[in-house]
């Protein structure tokens, strides 16, 4: 399954839904059952897309292979941005190779797993150690539950299930980090993954993308320029200028040579 | 991304029938049902503003 279909679903929808308020405010009559049946459709293909919109600590990796098949370039972004749909592809791509889980599987059940994952153990080794790292996970993951839970007047019902499944995941890791086996393979190449894309540019784009839920859920445009940032190709550096060789001297004309005139005394 | 189409309603109403075929087209692969409910929405809508869309 291509999470991408989703997404770019949506970000259809989210059009239509622009042009057909804009169509209103022009003088088209659109009845509240056309509105109902649109916002329907709107919340179905959102639940398709599912979790992904809602993390807010959705940092996904990819991997970005150049034509030899040799890793080249890291990535991070937002599981949150539609924009981000290239990220998906290749995290969802990688996941499911790792796992053989299907990216359906991935998103509902594996994403937080992995996306704390990655935060978490980055800065297990790079910042606290490991009995530091432990109590950052207890502590980050009582946050987002508490701070969730203190907010889940003003988020969706939806998001609030992925905020406190991502909690969840956080406070568990501090028993999960010694078991052995597929789940940990997958860890092991998320922390990798993570520590090959360096801690500063990491946490650069923590800084950059991590919002507050109701901002991740409508600023769409901010995580589209942040991502556009974050994902500008490096400068190619000056050539030396090229110095066009000398053409070639053209060929000796053939040497003209006069027959000999039969008598004549050479 | 969106742009803006002039004062009248119908380029509107017309951007809608296309972005809804163009989430319909993402959706047919792996969500046929839900594809199949964006083209009836499609469809109805389509043929209720047919006159401010196509002035017939």
């Amino acid at each position: 399954m291509e999470a991408s279909c989703f997404i770019c679903a949506l970000e259809a929808w989210n059009d239509a839904l622009t042009y057909l308020t804009e169509a209103e405010k022009r003088g088209a009559d659109i009845t509240p059952e056309e509105w109902r049946e649109f916002y329907e459709i709107g919340e179905e293909i959102r639940r398709k897309v599912g979790g992904v919109t809602s993390l807010v600590f959705g940092i996904t990796p990819q991997v970005k292979s150049n034509p030899g098949g040799e890793v080249k370039v890291f990535k991070h972004s937002t599981s949150s941005s539609l924009m981000a749909v290239e990220a998906l592809d290749g995290a969802f791509r990688w996941l499911e190779g790792i796992t053989g889980l299907s990216a359906e599987e991935l998103n509902d059940v594996w994403m937080p797993e992995i996306t704390g994952t990655v935060v978490g153990d980055i800065l297990y080794d790079t910042l606290f150690g490991k009995i530091g790292s432990a109590l950052f996970n207890i502590i980050t993951g009582g946050l987002i539950c508490g701070i969730s839970s203190g907010m889940k007047d003003r988020i969706s019902k939806r998001d609030l299930r992925w905020l406190h499944e991502l909690g969840a995941h956080f406070v568990t890791r501090f028993g999960r980090i010694f078991s052995p086996g597929e789940f940990s393979l997958a860890l092991r190449e998320a922390r990798e993954m993570g520590v090959a894309f360096g801690e500063k540019r990491y946490i650069d784009a923590l800084r950059k993308l991590v919002k507050t839920p109701e901002a991740l859920s409508f600023s769409f445009e901010e995580v589209k320029r942040a991502w556009e940032e974050l994902t500008a190709p490096l400068p190619v550096p000056a050539l030396p200028p090229v110095v066009a060789p000398a053409p070639p001297a053209p060929p000796a004309p053939p040497a003209v040579t006069v027959p000999a005139v039969p008598g004549e005394v050479l | 991304m969106v742009a803006p189409l002039g004062e009248k309603p119908a380029p509107y109403l017309e951007a809608v029938l296309r972005e809804l075929r163009h989430a319909e087209n993402h959706l047919v692969a792996e969500a046929p049902e839900l594809a199949r409910k964006v083209r009836e929405f499609r469809v109805r809508f389509r043929d209720r503003h047919w006159r401010e869309i196509f002035g017939g």
